[in-house]
């Protein structure tokens, strides 16, 4: 009990006093995040923002290969593609890195799509400030294979069940800001649970406005230049679909 | 390992939720089945929560016991019976409401907004209803909800709505910020419960027979993790009330953020509530209790529904 008193008085001290890390978290200042560049986009009027992870980013490929690239080659010769995947992001990080995104840029200058490939759901964030120290983890939980002190770890912090229901909130902030805003956006995953998700579950659960078969969410090619040239291609269908 | 493997069916659990249908849903009480319930409704479009815990752990409050646990209830609550009511969506029913009246309120927040062993008049949405010149109000407290459960109901109830159906004005008393939410199916058995172990420093409940049956707090959470956890949930608040224009305020019961400078609490939430010298307004609970002895009084809820008053009279 006497942690957790003290954990409390510490609470305001930790956070004032590490402000400008914590600041990074949810505020509309962005932080100095690397993001990939696509010289060859720059004259371009529209505007197409892709969100993820390192399916995203994908920095072992060369610019043309990756999606966020290939899309707006796709979309059309006026479309700029902007790649602000971040590698070993999740959900919650790629809904924060939007967040400071949007609310940060003048109406005006919206973009005129945006597009989300998320992450395996099972990678959650935690936010600790365990020794004094502030620390983020975004815990990585992919397979069942992983060995057993990685996994208990993760049973510590959360289950999956609250893995997916914790998903839905930032699923939904990225939608209600998109509504709010009358920003065109689409969204894909990665995630193997999502994927196995019934028609029933995904309507009421998500939405629809994603890459499906039969109902479900198609299955990503295991090849890594086939799987970004499959969602570049279907996510500029859909596009053209919804216009 | 057995035990994660387990875990897989968890996606045949999440499809079945998803299939219940409300009926379903209003016609089975047994807790595991209310369980999935609770979990099919988490963050669901379209859906107006059903079958809320309030429904059912409220349901013999009438005849409730009594409790005397250190505070003075107010001697008019003594002998004085208090009848809930509730709509079909398990939230408190008021009795005046008029559907002639045009402008609305909906009041957004914990038990104490609930009003938790108060009369409905004595409840600080009633009372704001009233000083703001008779404004419908419905009431969508819900006991021993956090920020998280708070986000989630108004997401699920405003975008459900259109046009004239919107209210007016949204008020939220949000409470602490380390309640949180938790979904899990321990032991094969579902649960949906928001972990709670200290409200605030002053007062350090730690119930570990109640609260540390499936994990404990402390190893779940952290402070920033509670904190970080709420912002999450306040933009969601946030961007669900602005996307439809609508005009809220928000207050907190939370001790913490009492203490931060109004300029972080802009940062990280809004400014949109009442600061004093450069700190959120801090409203003392005072000792006249409701009839249970543990939540606020007539006092308190009056001192809410003024704080309220003012913010709306001044913007």
């Amino acid at each position: 009990m006497e942690n957790v008193v003290e954990e409390r008085k510490q609470f305001v001290e930790v956070l004032t006093n590490n402000i400008d890390f914590y600041s990074k978290f949810w505020t509309k200042t962005l932080p100095n995040e690397k993001f990939r560049e696509y010289s060859t986009h720059e004259k371009k009027t529209k505007k197409v923002y892709c969100f993820g992870c390192e399916q995203t980013i994908a920095s072992d490929l060369p610019d043309e290969q990756t999606w966020p690239y290939l899309l707006a080659k796709e979309l059309g010769s006026e479309w700029r593609g902007f790649n602000f995947g971040k590698q070993n992001s999740s959900l919650q990080e790629i809904c924060r890195i939007f967040y400071q995104i949007i609310t940060s840029t003048p109406p005006q200058e919206y973009p005129d799509a945006v597009y989300f490939l998320f992450p395996d759901i099972l990678r959650t964030e935690y936010i600790g400030n365990i020794g004094n120290t502030p620390v983020k983890y975004s815990l990585l939980f992919d397979t069942f294979d992983t060995d057993l002190a990685t996994l208990a770890k993760y049973r510590t912090y959360t289950s999956m069940l609250d893995t997916f229901f914790y998903s839905l909130r930032f699923f939904n902030i990225i939608k209600i800001m998109c509504e709010n805003r009358g920003i065109k956006w689409y969204w894909f995953s990665c995630s193997k649970d999502y994927q196995k998700l019934s028609n029933t579950a995904l309507k009421k659960y998500l939405d629809t406005n994603t890459i499906l078969d039969n109902g479900t969410l198609s299955v990503l090619p295991s090849n890594r230049v086939e799987a970004m040239q499959f969602t570049a291609k279907r996510f500029a269908a859909l596009h053209n679909e919804r216009l | 390992m057995k035990d994660y493997k387990e875990e897989l069916n968890y996606i045949d659990l999440i499809n079945k939720c998803a299939e219940l249908t409300s009926e379903k849903i209003q016609a089975v009480e047994e807790n595991k089945i209310f369980h999935e319930t609770m979990l099919s409704n988490v963050w669901a479009r379209n859906t107006l929560p059903e079958g809320f815990t309030d429904k059912i752990f409220y349901k013999n409050m009438q005849t409730e016991r009594l409790s005397f646990e250190g505070s003075p209830v107010t001697p008019e609550y003594l002998n004085t019976k208090i009848t809930y009511s509730f709509n079909n969506n398990g939230f408190r029913l008021y009795s005046s409401y008029i559907p002639e009246r045009t402008q609305s309120l909906y009041a957004f927040g914990c038990s104490y907004t609930f009003g938790v062993s108060l009369p409905e008049e004595h409840t600080w949405p009633y009372i704001l209803a009233n000083k703001l010149g008779k404004w419908n109000v419905k009431n969508y407290g819900m006991g021993g909800g956090g920020i998280s459960t708070i986000a989630r109901v108004c997401y699920q109830v405003i975008t459900t709505l259109q046009g004239n159906e919107l209210p007016d004005l949204v008020v939220v008393f949000l409470p602490t910020i380390f309640r949180m939410e938790y979904a899990g199916n321990v032991d094969n058995v579902l649960y949906y419960k928001r972990l709670y172990k200290a409200s605030y420093e002053e007062h350090p409940t730690i119930n570990s027979d109640r609260y540390g049956k499936e994990r404990s707090f402390f190893n779940y959470s952290s402070s920033m993790h509670c904190f970080f956890d709420a912002v999450t949930s306040f933009i969601l608040l946030k961007e669900t009330l602005k996307s439809k224009n609508i005009k809220w305020f928000w207050y907190t019961w939370d001790h913490p953020l009492y203490k931060l400078d109004k300029e972080l609490i802009s940062m990280f939430l809004d400014d949109n509530s009442s600061f004093v010298n450069n700190k959120l307004e801090k409203i003392q609970i005072s000792k006249d209790k409701a009839r249970d002895g543990t939540h606020a009084g007539l006092p308190y809820m009056t001192n809410i529904a003024n704080l309220f008053y003012n913010l709306c009279k001044n913007n």
